[in-house]
């Protein structure tokens, strides 16, 4: 990994922003990492751990090895130790490669010497994540999409896993139509339970489908991040000439307009669209992070990180109940 | 609608820049390949309408801007007498180019822009096309041959052309412009000048190219309104004339007046037909160009209507009452102070007004004067009071005040015994204290009793005296009558038959306006009667005697309803008149003449048969009664109302004696200075003398402005007759008797070298109506009329130039106004779709500002900030793009 001749293409997902500064990146993308995550991730199943969880009453068939004799000692009764038991987190990342994603613009951030496609953004996000849980021993999973699952890869924590994994990335490139909600559910039923769901994606589609689909995220007990990527000019539309629109999904689409007529129009559409996946994420404890990719990928995790960090760390505290969902 | 410059029409194809613009600018479209369409989409579906909406209207506006300014530079030009109204020709152009707008801001929608596209080009043909006829029919119109003209200049001198306006009379107006007019002229064009008044004067007969001469003629001091209505036909006919005079070929009339419609006499259609007509004799029909002056709207004014006398017949016996109507013919109520009667130029009273006049109606106030002194009286009454026009605040009347009118009575049966005679009731009727006449001595002496301070007695003892004297004669000695003239009326009572001598005088008599009472009774023959005819054959009786109805136990009674004669308007209008008890018991059927239009049946009887009948026979009247004026045909002489009938039928018979002093304008005055003549101002000795004795060359006239003419005089058989026929001015005359007539020819005492007539205004002038474009339209019919505004139209007109406006200043206007609308309109809808502000959209409270996250960021990748730029490390990697969203 040092040598960046002999770095295979799918690799360079992981290197893009560390070949100028590799080593210094490297360091300190873990040391944010650890900050969050700090290597355990609490089970939701109880038994025996190094961390203490609460004391039951002993009951015949328990083993006395976890009886709890200095409460014994001090009030004549007979209770159990329990401990979380401390597992491997189990994410899955879900990277969308629908058409919309190959939007380039011109606004977004140089990497590389070039301009980053949302696709190219998202993955080099997604790789990021990847490599940092799986640097901490969680397992990690993925699921390309786009009209319907392109693959899916189950979350293994191997460190070799990350190269299958930044592979397919690699080779996932973006084209046809999406239709989010009913692959979110379809992902949902697929993916085992009480896992963490990485989502990067644009999110074009219907809001209140996908909020439903997300929805179906949280029944099943997983913790959901949402990356919103979208590019400046989806944003604040910035067009100031007669413009035909090719619709990236659909070849047929085409709109001649002059975008200084409806821009003020546009932005209040997709600021109330973001707003109500907003909104629907804050109701359903799904965190939602807004990427542009005029902003480099890096400085956003890296805050996110930081803030959910702390957050961990506020709510952790010495209760038992984890940061994400309980 | 024409226009001057129409090259620059061709401008208009650049209304077609902003639309090449505008696609232009559609079709250099930039390609984007985009993900988000679903938002595009939706906002394209709210604001298409919208965003059409306002393509239209901007780009319509604009192509409306640059054919305004198009069309100001062509200079577009209305003609006063539009052909093609303005309202298709400019509308049909500028609509062009809001169609074409339209269509470039709807040009995806295909059928809507070529519905445009042609709606375009159709409407620019046909504003060109109906600019084009216009323009040719406006040539037509107005061109002349070009060469010099012949002009009759018409000066409205009425007596509203006093009327003050702004300062400045518009007579004076008139003159200013007509000054102006010539100057204006070219030196080649001959012009005349006619003063309008009731009776058009030529002051420049012959259209003359001296035009120092016009103008000496128009800075002439003299030159003055003359007052009462302009005779508008009057005047176009001697426009007409003097045009016939001038020896170019172009013939134009141009009338400055102040527009008011009583002279132009609309209504009398035969009368302007033949203006017409005389117009279309020239050599060419002249055009008329009518500069109307303004008048005020608010006019303050009161005049004097007319001024009227109680009887027609005035002489010294008894007074007679003086009516003065007062008009107010301004537009706000007013009470003038004082209405002042001066007799020949003595203030005889004065009477004050009781109440406030209000607009429109009229006051009358009455006055009583006993003319003393027979002849001719000066009557004027004067209107004291402040207002716009002076000339109606005073009026003049003349009044020949008779001594006597002295009748002829011709008894048919003549009796010794008193009242049996045919004519005794009639001469106890018309002077009933058979008073001798007075001598002429007695007449000065009685008149000089009365100056020095008479006494009620004296006065009583005056009007008792009878103005009416009765000479009897019975019918066998008719013959020696040698002059009827000395008669006003002559009375032939009972007469058996007519001797053919005395017939034939007696019809000459009546000819010349001598009056004849016809009384057939028991005695007349009808056959004699019947055949009384002039020597060409005409017949003198006003009826034929049919038969003698002798009904004495039947008397017929008089059908009130019938009563139309002049004698019986006093009768049949007063409540104690007893006319209505006359019983006839003997009558003469007649049976008059109805198709002839000389006669007419004045009362009848309830049998329908006649009663009352006249014949207007020259100047004069012949009456004939169906029954004697004694008790036996009847119980007329019996009756209250026998006296004033006969009188008031005296006077009816004597009237067309009496000249009349009082003339309309335009009318002749003549009068007959007779030897022995009841109705003669004045009193001829028998013996004759020859014109230049008499000095008939000499007779003058003084003219109401003070000018003096030379008039007509003539030396007949019974005196001297003298007459002025060009009364065109109103107001006071006075004839300058030579002096050698004067010594012979006595009046009164203050009048003694003069003898005066008035010619009468027309008050109706002092009601100020203008001409409406109605009037005007119909004026049409006859004359080629144009109507200027200002002068300017008028020397454009005069110029054969083609009267108008120019419109360029509206359309600049227009153009200022499309320029500020374009502006608005842009400047709205950038406000509206936020062309110039960088959109943001910011994600929730956590967004923070840029420069504090990337810091933060920094501290978190352990990136020192100050390192950052100098390390050599690509800053791409750490810095994020411009100012955006952050998480």
């Amino acid at each position: 990994m040092v040598d960046g001749a002999n770095i295979p293409d799918y690799m360079r997902l992981l290197d893009a922003e560390a070949l100028g500064r590799i080593g210094h990146h490297e360091f300190a993308a873990r040391g944010v990492v650890e900050g969050f995550i700090t290597g355990h991730h609490r089970s939701p199943y109880k038994g025996l751990s190094a961390e203490f969880a609460e004391h039951r009453e002993y009951a015949p068939g328990d083993d006395i090895r976890n009886l709890d004799w200095r409460v014994f000692g001090r009030s004549d009764r007979y209770f159990i130790k329990q401990y979380i038991e401390e597992t491997n987190l189990r994410a899955t990342i879900l990277l969308d490669a629908s058409g919309s994603m190959r939007y380039q613009g011109t606004r977004a951030a140089p990497r590389d010497g070039r301009l980053l496609t949302k696709y190219e953004y998202a993955s080099r996000t997604a790789a990021l994540m990847a490599h940092l849980l799986i640097n901490q021993q969680d397992a990690v999973g993925l699921v390309t999409y786009d009209t319907a699952i392109r693959r899916y890869i189950p979350a293994r924590s191997r460190p070799s896993h990350l190269r299958i994994l930044l592979q397919e990335m690699h080779d996932a490139q973006p084209g046809e139509e999406t239709d989010l909600a009913p692959i979110f559910h379809d992902i949902a039923e697929k993916v085992p339970r009480r896992g963490l769901i990485l989502i990067m994606s644009d999110l074009f589609g219907d809001a209140d489908a996908i909020i439903e689909a997300l929805h179906h995220f949280r029944h099943r007990k997983h913790d959901v991040i949402v990356f919103h990527v979208m590019a400046e000019e989806e944003l604040t539309f910035p067009f100031d000439r007669w413009s035909t629109f090719f619709d990236l999904e659909v070849d047929e689409n085409r709109i001649q307009v002059d975008p200084r007529a409806i821009r003020s129009a546009y932005v209040a559409e997709v600021e109330g669209f973001i707003n109500k996946i907003r909104a629907g994420c804050g109701q359903l404890v799904i965190d939602y992070v807004q990427m542009t990719t005029a902003t480099p990928f890096d400085v956003v995790l890296a805050n996110y990180l930081s803030r959910r960090h702390a957050l961990t760390a506020i709510s952790r505290g010495p209760g038992m109940r984890a940061a994400g969902p309980s | 609608m024409t226009f001057v410059v129409p090259i620059m029409l061709a401008g208009l194809a650049a209304i077609a820049v902003p639309v090449i613009i505008h696609l232009l600018n559609r079709s250099k479209t930039q390609t984007v390949h985009w993900g988000a369409m679903q938002f595009l989409a939706a906002s394209i579906a709210t604001r298409q309408r919208r965003i059409l909406l306002e393509e239209v209207i901007l780009l319509a506006l604009r192509c409306l801007l640059i054919a305004l300014v198009v069309l100001a530079m062509a200079r577009p030009f209305l003609p006063s007498e539009a052909g093609v109204p303005w309202l298709f020709v400019l509308p049909a152009l500028l609509g062009a180019a809001i169609a074409l707008g339209i269509a470039a801001a709807m040009w995806a929608y295909r059928r809507v822009r070529w519905m445009m596209l042609g709606l375009t080009i159709g409407l620019i043909a046909l504003g060109l096309l109906l600019s084009g006829i216009e323009k040719w029919m406006q040539t037509k119109r107005w061109a002349s041959d070009g060469g010099e003209t012949d002009i009759a200049l018409i000066l409205d001198a009425s007596g509203s052309m006093t009327l003050a306006h702004e300062e400045e009379s518009n007579f004076a107006r008139a003159l200013e412009e007509a000054r102006k007019l010539v100057d204006a002229a070219r030196p080649g064009d001959a012009i005349s000048l006619i003063l309008a008044g009731p009776v058009p004067v030529m002051h420049i007969g012959r259209p003359t190219a001296d035009h120092e001469e016009i103008r000496e003629q128009l800075d002439d001091e003299t030159l003055a309104p003359v007052g009462g209505s302009c005779g508008v036909l009057e005047a176009v006919n001697a426009a007409a004339a003097s045009l016939r005079t001038g020896r170019n070929a172009n013939k134009k009339i141009i009338f400055i007046g102040d527009g008011q419609s009583l002279g132009w006499r609309l209504d009398r259609d035969v009368q302007w037909q033949f203006v017409s007509d005389t117009l279309d004799a020239l050599p060419t029909k002249p055009k008329i160009y009518y500069l109307q002056l303004p008048v005020p709207e608010q006019i303050d004014n009161t005049g004097i209507q007319d001024v009227t006398f109680s009887r027609r017949i005035i002489g010294v016996d008894r007074p007679v009452k003086i009516d003065v109507k007062i008009v107010n013919s301004g537009s706000e109520p007013r009470r003038p102070k004082t209405v002042q009667l001066f007799i020949d130029g003595t203030n005889a009273a004065t009477d004050t007004m009781a109440a406030e006049i209000l607009s429109g109606s009229a006051e009358t106030l009455q006055f009583s004067h006993h003319f003393r002194v027979p002849g001719v009286h000066v009557v004027k009454a004067v209107l004291e009071t402040e207002d716009d026009m002076i000339w109606d605040d005073s009026a003049y009347r003349v009044v020949h005040v008779l001594d006597h009118v002295p009748v002829l009575i011709v008894d048919g049966a003549p009796s010794e015994r008193s009242l049996k005679g045919a004519s005794a009731f009639i001469e106890l009727a018309l002077n009933p204290s058979f008073e001798r006449r007075l001598t002429m001595t007695e007449r000065v002496f009685a008149f000089l009793r009365r100056r020095d301070k008479d006494s009620d007695e004296e006065e009583k003892a005056e009007t008792a005296k009878n103005l009416v004297t009765t000479e009897v004669v019975p019918a066998e000695e008719i013959d020696s009558i040698e002059d009827l003239d000395r008669y006003a009326v002559i009375i032939l009572a009972n007469v058996p038959r007519l001797p053919e001598s005395f017939t034939t005088r007696l019809a000459d008599y009546t000819r010349a306006g001598g009056g004849v009472l016809v009384v057939p009774g028991s005695r007349s023959e009808p056959d004699s009667y019947n055949e009384w005819r002039t020597p060409a054959g005409e017949l003198i009786l006003p009826a034929t005697l049919t038969s003698r109805e002798i009904t004495p136990k039947d008397p017929q009674l008089l059908d009130m309803e019938s009563l139309s004669h002049p004698a019986f308007q006093l009768l049949v209008t007063r409540e104690h008149a007893d006319i209505d008890d006359t019983l006839v018991s003997a009558y003469w059927s007649l049976e008059a003449d109805e198709s002839d239009r000389a006669v007419r049946v004045g009362g009848a009887l309830r049998n329908g048969d006649p009663f009352i009948v006249e014949r207007e026979f020259g100047n004069g009247y012949i009456v004939m009664l169906a029954t004697m004026l004694d008790r036996r045909d009847a119980n007329l002489p019996s009756l209250k109302s026998f006296l004033p009938f006969l009188h008031e039928l005296i006077y009816h018979l004597a009237d067309p004696m009496m000249a009349e002093y009082n003339v309309r304008p335009g009318t002749e005055f003549r009068v007959q200075i007779a030897a022995d003549n009841p109705a003669s101002p004045g009193v001829l000795p028998e013996e004759k003398d020859t014109d230049e004795e008499i000095g008939i060359d000499q007779l003058r006239v003084e003219l109401p402005s003070g000018r003096i003419r030379p008039a007509d005089g003539i030396v007949t058989n019974d005196g001297v007759r003298i007459r002025y026929a060009a009364t065109h001015e109103p107001g006071l005359y006075q004839f300058l008797l030579p002096t050698n007539l004067v010594p012979l020819y006595v009046t009164n005492l203050t009048y003694a070298t003069n003898l005066p007539f008035t010619v009468v205004d027309d008050v109706s002038e002092s009601f100020i109506t203008q001409l409406t474009e109605t009037d005007y339209h119909a004026l049409k019919d006859y004359v080629d009329i144009f109507t200027a505004e200002s002068f300017e139209e008028l020397t454009t007109a005069v110029s054969d130039d083609i009267p108008g406006e120019e419109l360029w200043k509206y359309l600049v206007v227009g153009a200022l106004i499309c320029l500020l609308g374009e502006l608005a309109m842009s400047r709205w809808i950038s406000i509206k779709r936020r062309y110039h502000e960088p959109q943001t959209i910011r994600f929730g409270p956590q967004a923070s500002e840029a420069e504090d996250f990337r810091q933060h960021a920094e501290v978190l990748l352990g990136i020192s900030p100050p390192s950052r730029g100098g390390n050599g490390q690509p800053a791409t990697a750490k810095e994020p793009a411009r100012e955006t969203a952050g998480v």
